[in-house]
């Protein structure tokens, strides 16, 4: 494993409530169709962008993106078999 | 669909009986009298929630008869959940012995994303219910054992290879044209229950449509036999192995029997996609990802689209539709069969209190809006679930494989893979309940002593739960001749630890009554009962006016 800080088994009290987790999943499914496949990947770097700024902490930004790196290294690991 | 060579009764496991067809006493009476008598109420359709609710009104020592085209029962094992509250409404009826000997109970559930198991679900449950959350039985089953109750029944006349072609309805009731073996012939019923399937005739002819959605991805479902070790549990794979752009569901059945769900890809010629050959190659490679290197034998199969469709009034004149005939749902969260046997109990309750006289035609109004409403609320999870499950744009579809790669690691993501089984629904804006703490829920079950639990102890007809009230029973009786009163107080009855374990689960104090319906839903919960407030609660949950 990477030797990012010690959150990746987030939620509990620090993570959202389900439901709200749910809106933000809904909404964004529906950005990205809006969006259309082209413009997808720009703008959802924007939205990681505007909520970096949001956040105000570097680290945990930047321990996040290498998160989502090793998600999608697992999943061309798996469609590769 | 069976395998070539098989007709589509051979089954592997399932002897289906032959049932003729029996000269109709109609066809006499009308050659003598002109026509035959009026029936209180025809049934359509002798699958399971026909029969769930001939069994119901037979309950209240209402007949009816039970019209079905075929002469056997479905050809193939299609709803093979069911949930708890259903086991409640066998309970009733008298026909859950069977189904508690054959069908494999279960609680769990787990969701894989290739290899990873990523997320594990146990539905509630505890020592206070009698029934587990879910138990898994072949249709055939369903069917046969509803059917074997019903023929007992002596209130209950089950005629097969009886076809509705026509149907005209009247100031009193409805004149069904009905084509049988023996000759046409025209039967009159002041009540007829529609339970005739997804493809109803009965709604075509009354030019009723079913309104809603339609879900483009397609589920290959197929049950197949093979001695395969492993518990009674609902297992989903998102992108296996050995299909990375599908999605499987495996499910136990009894008698070696595994219903193996799985998802078309994108662009899937249908028509190839269901040929034995193709079938055949597919389960094969969900055997082995699921680990199984011995035999197999292929059973049936079938293909599913998902849908959330239904009518926008449940009752037409003297029709009242019930199951699929009234709506349809996607699979995901097995609500299409235990929808359907609560509308069958539902309407089941209501019409014979109506035609007993023990209940205004208004207690009838509130079938569209409980059950309607049931149905809608089951959009609204099945819906969520659909969209997991076969993601109807590439939005979807993005998000739901960014849920999946992330639960791996991440517990907040793990719940999307939830499939939102099946809960006991609330009567909450229900006309029939009075505004109250749990009114229009379902009654928690309880479990009391000497191996018992509070719900068995329900009557057929309303039942009060009450402590250190002093309630009149002739009282209520007035309202409701099959009154229960269920006095905590009574020693004969209940434990001290009992009446405790009710007021503590239950959540309610001395002096209160709480009303249950027949359905066990609760209509009210009555602080500082009085047996005229208690009255009161009974007349407006039969849909009077106290």
């Amino acid at each position: 494993m990477t030797a990012h800080s010690g959150t990746a088994h987030s939620g509990g009290a620090s993570g959202l409530p389900f439901n709200d987790l749910e809106r933000i999943y809904e909404a964004l499914a529906d950005a990205i169709d809006r969006t259309g496949r082209e413009r997808e990947a720009v703008m959802l770097a924007r939205l990681v962008l505007l909520l970096a700024q949001d956040s105000a902490d570097p680290e945990r930004v930047l321990a996040r993106i290498t998160d989502a790196v090793t998600a999608a290294t697992r999943d061309t690991a798996l469609k590769e078999g | 669909m069976r395998p070539a060579g098989r007709g589509l009764l051979q089954s592997l496991y399932f002897q289906y009986p032959h049932f003729e067809a029996e000269r109709a006493p109609e066809l006499d009476q009308q050659a003598r009298d002109g026509h035959g008598p009026r029936h209180a109420v025809a049934i359509v359709g002798a699958g399971p929630i026909g029969l769930t609710a001939a069994l119901t009104l037979a309950r209240y020592g209402v007949a009816s008869v039970v019209l079905e085209r075929n002469s056997t029962f479905n050809d193939g094992s299609r709803a093979i959940c069911i949930a708890r509250p259903s086991m409640h409404i066998l309970d009733r009826i008298g026909a859950v012995q069977p189904f508690l000997d054959m069908a494999l109970g279960w609680t769990r559930g787990r969701s894989f994303y290739g290899e990873h198991e990523i997320y594990a679900f146990e539905m509630p449950h505890s020592a206070d219910e009698r029934y587990l959350p879910m138990y898994n039985l072949q249709q055939q089953y369903i069917e046969q054992f509803l059917y074997d109750a019903a023929a007992r029944n002596p209130l209950i006349d089950v005629r097969w290879q009886s076809d509705i072609i026509g149907i005209t309805q009247t100031a009193d009731g409805a004149t069904l044209a009905v084509a049988s073996p023996a000759g046409a012939y025209e039967l009159r019923a002041t009540h007829v229950l529609a339970a005739d399937g997804a493809r109803s005739g009965l709604r075509r002819m009354l030019g009723l449509r079913l309104k809603g959605e339609n879900y483009e991805g397609k589920y290959v479902i197929a049950d197949i036999k093979m001695a395969h070790d492993y518990p009674t549990e609902r297992r989903a794979f998102f992108a296996p192995k050995s299909n990375p752009e599908s999605t499987v569901l495996v499910h136990k059945q009894p008698h070696d029997i595994w219903r193996i769900d799985y998802q078309l890809r994108e662009g899937e010629n249908e028509d190839e996609a269901i040929q034995e050959a193709t079938i055949r190659a597919k389960v094969q490679s969900v055997l082995t990802d699921i680990g199984h290197s011995g035999g197999w034998d292929l059973e049936w199969w079938s293909i599913y689209a998902a849908n959330t469709l239904c009518l926008d009034d449940y009752r037409a004149g003297c029709v009242t539709f019930i199951g699929d005939s009234a709506h349809i749902v996607p699979i995901f969260g097995v609500r299409g069969l235990n929808n359907g046997l609560a509308d069958a109990h539902n309407i089941g309750w209501k019409l014979a209190y109506m035609l007993q006289g023990r209940a205004p035609t208004a207690l009838l109004d509130s079938y569209t809006p409980e059950r309607r409403g049931a149905t809608l609320d089951v959009f609204a999870n099945a819906t969520k679930s659909t969209r997991f499950m076969t993601p109807p744009s590439r939005g979807w579809r993005v998000m739901r494989d960014a849920a999946l790669g992330l639960a791996v690691e991440h517990d907040f993501a793990k719940r999307f893979a939830d499939p939102r089984q099946m809960q006991p629904y609330t009567y909450a804006d229900s006309p029939l309940s009075t505004a109250s703490p749990r009114a229009g829920a379902a009654a928690a079950n309880v479990q009391l002593t000497r191996g018992r639990y509070l719900l068995d102890l329900a009557g057929d007809g309303f039942t009060v739960v009450t402590a250190g009230a002093g309630l009149e029973t002739a009282g209520l009786a007035a309202v409701d001749p099959r009154v229960t009163v269920l006095n905590l107080d009574d020693t004969a009855l209940f434990m001290a630890e009992d009446r405790a374990a009710v007021l503590r689960h239950w959540d309610i104090a001395d002096g209160v009554a709480v009303v249950v319906r027949p359905d066990l839903h609760v209509a009210a919960t009555v602080a500082r009962a009085t047996t005229s407030a208690v009255a009161d609660c009974i007349t407006r949950a039969l849909g009077g006016r106290p």
